[in-house]
């Protein structure tokens, strides 16, 4: 009788909740015909402007690796009429926040602005989109910047992980490259390839744009073709294969005067437009994603005490999905871990999940959906998001019903869709005991062009 | 609740709450419980969630000689049980709400918090409140979360050689100091950590009136009181002791800490001194913000000369941390370009440095950056954990409200000497530790 009256109240909930929207997404499409979705949020006199192109470094040439994230570095070092330092003190002085970043599939970009500053901000990014400089001196600047950093990285043992890895399991991808660049192949760099870059990436047809903040949408529709609606409407797109994940071979291992071992660990993942895809969010945060909620932090960290954390997550691209996990313990830890994460992926395939674990699965993630809404930026990048990944705009409103829909055995499928292969696993720092190992001692893709 | 309770919580809110009119950072509602914990609400009501936080003033910098790294395991003890609760049961029900846990330590305050949706305040308050007197950590729990907290500073820092040298500056800049201790411990003295050194914390520091709430979101101070009441109100109030600190003696000269290893491939150069904080004088403070504004930055002078002009770094910048109970820091740093020495990128940072105290800055440069400063204020409000955040570090190290609030109305008065003041007699005229990270056998 209890159990009744608690799924009736459930059901309740459910309901009055199903009526009340997420967020109040306008969907629009400017005159010039690009795609925009925008939030009005009155509570601030604040403007949020996302964008994002649906092209960026999985087309840097693998002897150019990084000149998609030069560009973006290089975007605001002086457009039109206006140099650098006069370009970064009118962004300054007006209070503006303006980002450009290069992911392997997405070059985008973030603004910022108070009301009042508006105006010039819109101009600035305008700018910075449509004639760059690309200055010798700036461009320069920014290569010498990102050459630092990729020094400062090799010191990283997370980043020396991720190069390995991306090697092997994107092996003979573009997507294997190195967004940031190599030593060699930044150093080689200059305008012309910035120019080249932008030409790529740069057009309507591939833009999606998201705005939150104090604006009406007459206004929204206005400033978007403002901004974005001198550029080429289409540009000739390289294709880009699928990338396939090979298969596993022994551990591989490169050594850093450390005391820990940096654990990484990569299967096949499920794409976001796959069926299972939301059993596979769902068996996620059982597994690893969920924190202390999970199944990885709660044997290995809570019960054992061997790390400070240990996480899955679902690494999505466009034309690959991988799923990860990983942690960092003492060498002498490393074969249990491991042991532990093979045990806890196999009875995830072979047994069903407790009601409980599947209940506190749904409950946050269906709960914590709204709480990520809570900056004029967070809004204006989701909506950029879900545009990129294709979602209707009823998505969020959808979100929680395709939660609550998965079931056990869609779990169970998701899990021995990701579980069944072995791991792909990247060791990086103390030479861990008892395991047979394949020893690095270059990295790929970081020096030269591999 | 009893009608007598509910006229003392108007009173209170009516009392406390400002009623000036001059523009305010958060217009942050406050009140005191009556075993007198301190309550501060930041209205925001963009989702309908909030942040909720529990700020202990106390820290590493309470520690006894011996067991450092005492507070922050105590931090993570918080987390294994009380009488109501399974220990781990507190991040999983609050994951339950859809929400999100986490705690931090300093030297100067433990702080706790969750992001909710906001019908679940009265019950995040009543399992916080339940962990303020009555936690019960088992055996087993607490020797395998001495393990994780080894593991932490192993990951954090005993990997990381920038990580390694800051704790080595700090170590000579606060000779004698807590300041001069690693949060996380030495780890010598971590691996013997005993349960009864972090109950003798526990029993010592944290009390309702040693702690304050600070709630940022869709809420009000009129909304809170009467859960605050019903859950942290019901805890008796505690003899605390006031926070003595040892006296760290000012260095006699300049000092230089260089570490050299093997697996650094770019070498960092920066420079520390102490300089107030908001606590010891709140005027050097602001003065101390604006010179951080007019030398930073990417049209900043240490910007502008050495990585424009000079070309001699990649990197430069400067940083002040105000929120201290005993000494604030400022920190000048930079990343040398290829083939530039650090002894020369150094030389050529103070000597910027040294240029501006004796030219100053124009008007027009500080006009600019007061109005920077006051435009960025603004965004302060454009999150939801951000203002709960802010207002607790200050608090917690002994600001007042008052500071916080008046803050972007006391930068206008500020005049370019100001600036050029706080940077000769605070950063120039000191003696400070010069930190450089280099490769082993390099330059």
């Amino acid at each position: 009788m209890k159990r009744i009256i608690l799924i009736v109240l459930a059901l309740c909930a459910f309901t009055s909740a199903a009526y009340a929207k997420v967020l109040d997404i306008q969907a629009l499409t400017t005159p010039k015909g690009i795609r925009v979705w925008l939030v009005e949020d009155h509570t601030l006199p604040v403007l949020a402007l996302s964008f994002a192109f649906r092209s960026a470094a999985a087309t840097d040439p693998v002897n150019k690796q990084g000149v998609s994230q030069l560009l973006s570095n290089t975007l605001d070092e002086g457009a039109g009429d206006i140099k650098a330092r006069e370009y970064q003190g009118l962004l300054r002085d007006n209070a503006i926040d303006l980002g450009f970043d290069s992911s392997r599939d997405y070059f985008s970009g973030d603004v910022r602005t108070l009301l009042r500053h508006q105006d010039a901000a819109l101009k600035l990014l305008k700018l910075a989109l449509m004639s760059p400089r690309f200055d010798a001196e700036a461009v320069e600047r920014m290569k010498q910047a990102n050459l630092s950093r990729i020094r400062s990285s090799l010191d990283d043992p997370s980043w020396i992980g991720a190069r390995i890895m991306n090697d092997r399991i994107y092996e003979g991808h573009p997507y294997a490259l190195n967004v940031g660049g190599t030593l060699s192949g930044m150093a080689a760099l200059n305008a012309e390839d910035l120019r080249a870059a932008r030409a790529r990436h740069f057009a309507r047809g591939q833009l999606v744009v998201g705005i939150a903040g104090d604006i009406k949408k007459e206004d929204a529709l206005r400033i978007v073709d403002q901004v974005f609606g001198d550029l080429p409407a289409t540009v000739k797109k390289a294709a880009i294969s699928e990338s396939v994940m090979p298969a596993f071979g022994k551990p591989i291992f490169y050594y850093r005067n450390q005391p820990q071992t940096n654990l990484s660990m990569a299967w096949p993942g499920i794409d976001v437009h796959d069926p299972d895809y939301y059993a596979a969010v769902v068996m996620d945060y059982i597994f690893g994603g969920g924190g202390f909620s999970s199944r990885l932090m709660d044997e290995v960290r809570e019960k054992h005490g061997l790390t400070y954390g240990i996480y899955s997550s679902m690494a999505n691209l466009v034309h690959a999905s991988r799923y990860m996990a990983g942690g960092s313990m003492l060498p002498k830890n490393v074969a249990p871990t491991i042991a532990m994460v093979k045990k806890i992926a196999n009875d995830m395939l072979t047994t069903d999940v407790t009601d409980d674990e599947l209940q506190a699965a749904k409950d946050y993630l269906t709960g914590s959906m709204p709480l990520r809404f809570s900056s004029s930026t967070n809004i204006s990048g989701a909506l950029v998001s879900l545009q990129l990944n294709n979602r209707p705009v009823t998505a969020l409103d959808d979100f929680n019903g395709k939660i609550n829909a998965v079931t056990p055995a869609d779990i169970k499928r998701a899990a021995a869709r990701i579980f069944k292969t072995q791991p792909v696993i990247v060791l990086v720092g103390a030479k861990p005991d008892g395991l047979d190992v394949e020893t690095v001692t270059t990295l790929p893709n970081v020096t030269g062009g591999k | 609740m009893p009608l007598r309770l509910a006229i003392l919580c108007a009173a209170l809110i009516l009392g406390v709450t400002p009623a000036d009119a001059a523009p305010r950072m958060y217009n942050a509602q406050s009140a005191r419980l009556a075993n007198g914990m301190m309550v501060v609400v930041i209205p925001v009501h963009r989702t309908p969630a909030l942040t909720h936080m529990v700020w202990y003033k106390a820290g590493a910098g309470e520690e006894p000689f011996g067991v450092s790294g005492t507070a922050h395991f105590m931090e993570h003890l918080m987390f294994k049980g009380t009488p109501d609760m399974a220990p781990g049961a507190f991040s999983t029900t609050i994951q339950r709400m859809g929400g999100n846990d986490n705690a931090f330590t300093s030297w100067d305050y433990t702080a706790y918090y969750q992001t909710v949706p906001k019908e679940r305040l009265g019950q995040v308050m009543k399992m916080e409140a339940g962990r303020m007197n009555d936690l019960t950590p088992k055996l087993n729990d607490i020797l395998s979360e001495r393990q994780v907290v080894i593991e932490e500073r192993r990951q954090t820092t005993d990997g990381d050689p920038g990580a390694m040298l800051r704790e080595r500056m700090n170590n000579v800049l606060f000779p004698n100091h807590p300041y001069g201790r690693p949060i996380l411990g030495w780890m010598s003295e971590m691996q013997t950590l005993k349960w009864v050194d972090a109950l003798a914390f526990y029993k010592k520091w944290y009390a309702p009136n040693n702690a304050i709430l600070v709630i940022s979101g869709d809420t009000t101070l009129e909304e809170v009181m009467p859960l605050a009441q019903a859950t942290y109100g019901a805890l008796p109030a505690e003899p605390v002791p006031s926070r003595v600190r040892l006296v760290s003696p000012k260095l006699e000269g300049e000092v230089s800490v260089t570490m050299a290893r093997e697996d650094v491939h770019q070498p960092q150069w920066l420079r520390e001194v102490r300089v107030p904080s908001t606590r010891q004088n709140r005027d050097v403070s602001i003065r101390l913000e604006l010179l951080e504004d007019l030398l930073g930055g990417a049209t900043g002078r240490l910007y502008q000369e050495l990585v424009v002009k000079a070309k001699i770094a990649t990197s430069v910048g400067v940083g002040y941390s105000p929120n201290a109970i005993d000494d604030g820091t400022w920190v000048a740093y930079g990343t040398p370009a290829p083939g530039v020495s650090t002894e020369k990128l150094g030389a050529a940072m103070n000597a910027q440095m040294a240029l501006a105290g004796k030219n100053g800055f124009t008007a027009t440069e500080v006009k600019a950056a007061i109005a920077r400063l006051q435009d960025a204020a603004v965004y302060a409000r454009d999150s939801l954990a951000g203002p709960a955040m802010s207002i607790g570090y200050m608090l917690a190290t002994g600001a007042t409200l008052d500071d916080i609030e008046t803050w972007p109305t006391r930068l206008e008065s500020l005049t370019a000497k100001d600036a050029q003041d706080v940077l000769n007699t605070y950063v120039l005229n000191q003696n400070g530790v010069t930190g450089t990270l280099l490769p082993k056998g390099g330059k």
